[in-house]
């Protein structure tokens, strides 16, 4: 930091708003006399972010620093995996110097937050009159609420989607509306599917869709919510389908670990459908790495109730946090907002599709998310139709309780339900049983 | 079959063993070759693998059932890894061999040094330290890394290459393996050369340590390649793109949602693995040297 | 060297056992003895190292151990450390998971030592002899040590593909219809592992058992030929023995590389499916990276690090006195 060591920390803390908007108009001025930034007087911003420098953030930091030349902005990539996350928590603990980061998940924003690691964005949110979306009263919530406080904006939604393979729907005849249940996916899977070919990689969510938002937990978070019929019934039809063989068998999606290479049987047409969110769409621009002659069609999460909208299970993601150590939090937030309001125009590209379109249109992020190749590689307005739906409801969840450990038990469960070794009512008994006694833990250790 | 590498010993005695045994020898030369070879094709799997993936589009890569030949073949994977990307790869090869070097000539000092004294000196307060060592090498490293990491930050030297290098020269590992080698010469080496008035540093230097090369080869190789592969050190300690070593570098494959560009990160890892083959290879004429100059002795 | 070679000879083929090597080793708890060495000499040598060990290994070490006396999640920071003495050893205790997950490392180790240490050695014996192309195949046995792990993980879901894997192909030829699913099969993922693992770790135990060979006296051999020892004999009186050192060395990284490897479980099966491999490596991984309960994980780290030595201190009574020199 190029703050001389002379000024007390006191001084800092208490001063840094002071100081923040004392450079800001600084900048302004600056920008006037047309010079560049003196070293000096300029801020600097360490912003930590898991997007890979190239496919977004660094154009973006570009045209930040454009706006206001005396702030140097330095994007360093964490790794978004389980070392580089708890790389991330003891940096922010241990007094690296970061004035901003971002957080890919709920349950790893909360557990910062909570940890005092993020700054109560709550009234500068309410502040912007652009981010009511975003407010802590929001209907529906567009952004995570911990105990009526917010500590990050999104900058991207991740919706879940169903990629069709519009050639082998032209084949078998079918034509789908902007619109779809359960049943009638089951349907379309079915006359999909072929020998050498299953309908569907994935089968078709439900009690997400259903219940929504903090769909896990009931009386507050007090308590597991798998006793609901929902989930028993989605694992019935998951298993029904497994057996059928219209989607694929758990053993080869396990033993080809399509949990994170789904793409490939999708492009190389071993599956006529696949549920996933936005990072497919990466794969199939690229026509180099990943050539394939046929067009996406894309169909929103099938509604497990008749004329009921269910709710969509992505997510929304990018969440933008101001550290609480940082000196330069107005700075900081300065750039938050930029982020966000700017992510249509640099981040689509990469694949993040942005939580407002600001000065970008339809047809801009369209264009910048399917690739100048859009017209041969997708049918754009099934795409139009789904991406800007109105009805398209992303559910904030609120409870966080054990929810990493909550994911380990259903990944071990369901594993062993949908390769057939487990009931599905054993499932629901054990679900509810080991998710309690975490949800406890989890509870007498706070 | 150890016996044929042997140079010394009554020369009448050996051409008397030599007719019947070669026929002998020669028929198991060849089966053990062949088994051997045979054998050798499920160690090559991995390395044919990733070449043949480096060549490969990503969608080829993963399919099943897998392709061996590439086709087509795309060496712009090489191109991307080596021409594109800011910093390019050259800077994190300089870095890994950095790191990897110093660390490695580091630890053969302290090493062998070290496991000299507990195999071959006797000092008050030796076997208690030793044990301490032992006992270290088996606490789970997990347990060390975040302690390390608040450690390192306190001393300065988190973000900085030496984060890195420090830990490699100061090895439990390398010290047990040498004590292991040194106890496995016998005694009199050093008697007789201190009864002729050597001091201890000559025993040490002239008579033991030239004895153990092959096992010094050994622990190069194994030091070299544990610090040109760490992943977990460098993603916990470097932040700074300019600094990253090979492994970290790579990540640039790996998307924020934990997709694979596999086709380019196994261009990378082929092209990361080649100078340790290298290295391995100058190692082995190092064995053989050793194992000549102690036949002839 | 020409003590050895000198009175070997003289000793009777029969007693080969003892024979020619008991000679050199009469003195040998002397020749380890002091003969005048001062502590200041053994410190100077040990000293570089220990400064270093100190520093980067202990300090943190301590702070690791202390970690499992705590109730901390990593974020909360220095001041969110809460001590809650022996609770988490006393919940680990009659924790079922926990007793699980050490069921499953014993398994793992108990099979994968000694197949690696077996597979490494053999190697080694056959590389320490006439090859074709030996050099060659040393780097090529030496492979999986170097590669990726994605590429050694990747090759072997290939391999191992329940359906399209040349391992089953090749069972199925062989008339076995239902072959197991290997790495997706409750019933067979541990011993999956297990395999994977010591194929991947047998190169670099060649590579240890080889140098330790190469660096053993000529002369005992010529000895030993001259003697008229076959090929087992000169084994079991003189590699064997004299290897003994580095058999010890071999045998406590195994263990130590099995009760803590969790890269190729966590590429592989991430402890599936159910929970049929996870280790207590894995498990350990498990709580703390990924539900960052550090003072749960340490102590299990703790927990693991105590049956390692409790092994390693039996292991090296039994090795005691067994050797060539020790």
């Amino acid at each position: 930091m190029s703050h001389p060591t002379s000024i007390s920390r006191r001084a800092l803390i208490g001063g840094a708003a002071a100081i923040g908007t004392a450079t800001l108009a600084g900048c302004n001025l600056a920008k006037g006399g047309g010079g560049s930034g003196s070293g000096s007087n300029s801020v600097s911003l360490n912003v930590w972010g898991g997007v890979p420098n190239e496919t977004g953030p660094d154009d973006l930091c570009k045209a930040f620093m454009a706006e206001h030349p005396d702030i140097k902005v330095t994007y360093t990539r964490y790794v978004n995996d389980e070392q580089g996350n708890l790389k991330l928590d003891t940096s922010l603990t241990g007094g690296v110097p970061i004035d901003m980061y971002f957080s890919y998940s709920p349950a790893r924003l909360s557990q910062r937050a909570s940890n005092g690691l993020a700054v109560d964005l709550t009234d500068k949110i309410t502040a912007e009159k652009d981010f009511s979306q975003f407010a802590v009263d929001a209907d529906p919530l567009g952004n995570y609420v911990f105990d009526g406080k917010q500590y990050a904006v999104p900058a991207a939604r991740a919706p879940s989607q169903v990629y069709i393979n519009q050639s082998m729907l032209d084949e078998a005849g079918i034509k789908l509306g902007d619109n779809w249940t359960t049943d009638e996916f089951v349907q379309v899977a079915k006359e999909l599917t072929k020998p050498g070919r299953f309908g569907s990689l994935d089968y078709p969510p439900q009690a997400r869709a259903v219940l929504g938002p903090d769909y896990r937990y009931k009386n507050d978070g007090k308590a597991s919510n798998f006793a609901d019929p929902w989930f028993a019934k989605e694992l019935q039809l998951a298993q029904r389908l497994k057996q059928d063989k219209v989607v694929m068998d758990q053993k080869t999606i396990i033993a080809e670990k399509l949990q994170t290479f789904s793409q490939n049987p999708y492009i190389a047409g071993r599956v006529a459908m696949l549920i996933a969110s936005g990072q497919i769409i990466r794969s199939i621009n690229d026509t180099a790495q990943y050539p394939h002659d046929f067009k996406t069609f894309v169909m929103p999460i099938p509604s497990p109730q008749k004329g009921k909208q269910g709710w969509n299970t992505g997510q929304i993601g990018d969440l933008i946090t101001v550290s609480p150590k940082s000196q330069h939090q107005d700075e900081a937030w300065e750039l938050a907002k930029f982020w966000v309001r700017n992510a249509g125009k640099y981040m689509t590209k990469g694949g993040r599709l942005p939580t407002m379109p600001g000065s970008s249109t339809e047809d801009d992020i369209l264009a910048q998310l399917l690739s100048d190749k859009a017209d041969t590689l997708y049918d754009v307005e099934s795409w139009r139709r789904f991406l800007f739906s109105p009805n398209l409801k992303m559910p904030v969840d609120t409870i966080f309780t054990a929810g990493t450990e909550i994911d380990t038990i259903l990944q071990k469960l369901n594993d062993e339900t949908l390769l057939g070794t487990r009931s599905v009512s054993s499932w629901v008994q054990q679900a509810v049983k080991q998710s309690d006694a975490a949800i406890k833990k989890a509870g007498a250790g706070s | 079959m150890i016996s044929t590498e042997v140079t010394g010993g009554p020369v009448g005695v050996k051409t008397k063993l030599v007719p019947r045994r070669r026929r002998r020898n020669r028929t198991t030369y060849v089966i053990k070759s062949i088994l051997l070879w045979t054998f050798s094709l499920l160690f090559l799997l991995p390395f044919a693998w990733m070449v043949s993936s480096s060549l490969k589009r990503n969608i080829d890569v993963f399919s099943i059932p897998p392709k061996w030949i590439p086709n087509p073949i795309e060496w712009a994977n090489y191109v991307e890894v080596w021409l594109h990307g800011d910093p390019s790869m050259a800077i994190f090869f300089s870095n890994s061999i950095t790191v990897s070097l110093i660390g490695v000539l580091g630890d053969l000092t302290t090493a062998s040094m070290a496991g000299y004294a507990f195999a071959r000196l006797s000092f008050a307060g030796r076997d208690k330290i030793f044990l301490l060592y032992l006992a270290t090498a088996i606490v789970p490293s997990q347990l060390l890394l975040i302690p390390r990491f608040m450690f390192f930050q306190q001393l300065g030297l988190y973000k900085t290459l030496w984060a890195l290098i420090l830990p490699g020269i100061f090895t439990v590992f390398g010290t047990f393996l040498c004590r292991q080698a040194f106890l496995s010469l016998p005694g009199e080496f050093g008697e007789a050369a201190r009864i002729d008035g050597a001091g201890e540093w000559r025993v040490f230097f002239n008579v033991y340590l030239p004895q153990i090369r092959p096992t010094l080869a050994a622990l190069g190789i194994i030091s070299f390649v544990g610090s040109w592969n760490d992943y977990e050190g460098p993603l916990i300690m470097l932040s700074d793109k300019e600094l990253f070593t090979v492994p970290l570098g790579l990540t640039r494959f790996v998307d924020a949602d934990g997709g694979l560009s596999a086709g380019f990160a196994m261009a990378g890892s082929v092209s990361s693995v080649i100078p340790i083959m290298i290295i391995f290879l100058l190692f082995q004429r190092q064995f053989i040297a050793a194992l000549a100059s102690s036949g002839l002795k | 060297m020409s003590v050895l070679s000198g009175r070997a000879p003289a000793s009777p083929p029969g007693t080969a056992l003892t024979g020619p090597i008991t000679p050199a080793l009469r003195p040998r708890r002397r020749s380890r003895g002091t003969g005048g060495m001062s502590t200041r000499v053994g410190w100077l040598f040990i000293l570089p190292n220990l400064i270093g060990f100190l520093i980067f290994t202990l300090v943190p070490l301590i702070g690791g151990v202390g970690i499992s006396f705590t109730d901390w999640n990593v974020i909360s920071g220095l001041s969110g450390i809460k001590w809650v003495g022996l609770q988490n050893f006393a919940e680990l205790i009659t924790d079922g998971t926990f007793w699980a997950a050490v069921g499953r490392t014993v398994i793992y180790a108990g099979v994968g030592v000694p197949l690696t240490m077996a597979g490494g050695l053999v190697l080694a014996l056959c590389l320490n002899g006439p090859v074709f192309g030996r050099a060659v195949l040393r780097v090529i046995f030496f492979i999986p040590h170097i590669v990726s792990s994605i590429a050694l993980g990747f090759v072997w879901l290939i391999l191992l593909h329940p359906t399209a894997g040349l391992v089953n192909l090749a069972l199925e030829s062989l008339g076995i219809n239902d072959p197991p699913g290997w790495l997706v099969s409750q019933q067979w993922s541990l011993l999956s592992l297990v395999f994977i693992t010591s194929w991947a770790g047998m190169g670099f135990h060649a590579v240890i058992f080889l140098s330790a060979m190469q660096a053993l006296p000529t002369e005992l051999y010529e000895a030993a030929e001259l003697d008229g020892a076959g090929a087992w004999t000169r084994f079991t009186t003189i590699t064997w023995r004299a290897l003994m050192p580095t058999t010890t060395f071999l045998f406590i990284m195994s263990l130590i590389g099995h009760s803590q490897g969790f890269g190729l479980i966590a590429f592989l099966t991430q402890g599936g499916p159910g929970d049929s491999s996870t280790t207590l490596s894995y498990l350990m991984y498990q709580t703390g990276f990924q539900n960052y309960r550090f003072g749960d994980a340490a102590a299990m780290g703790m927990l693991s690090f105590v049956g390692v030595l409790l092994l390693t201190v039996f292991f090296w009574r039994f090795q005691r006195g067994r050797g060539l020199y020790t």
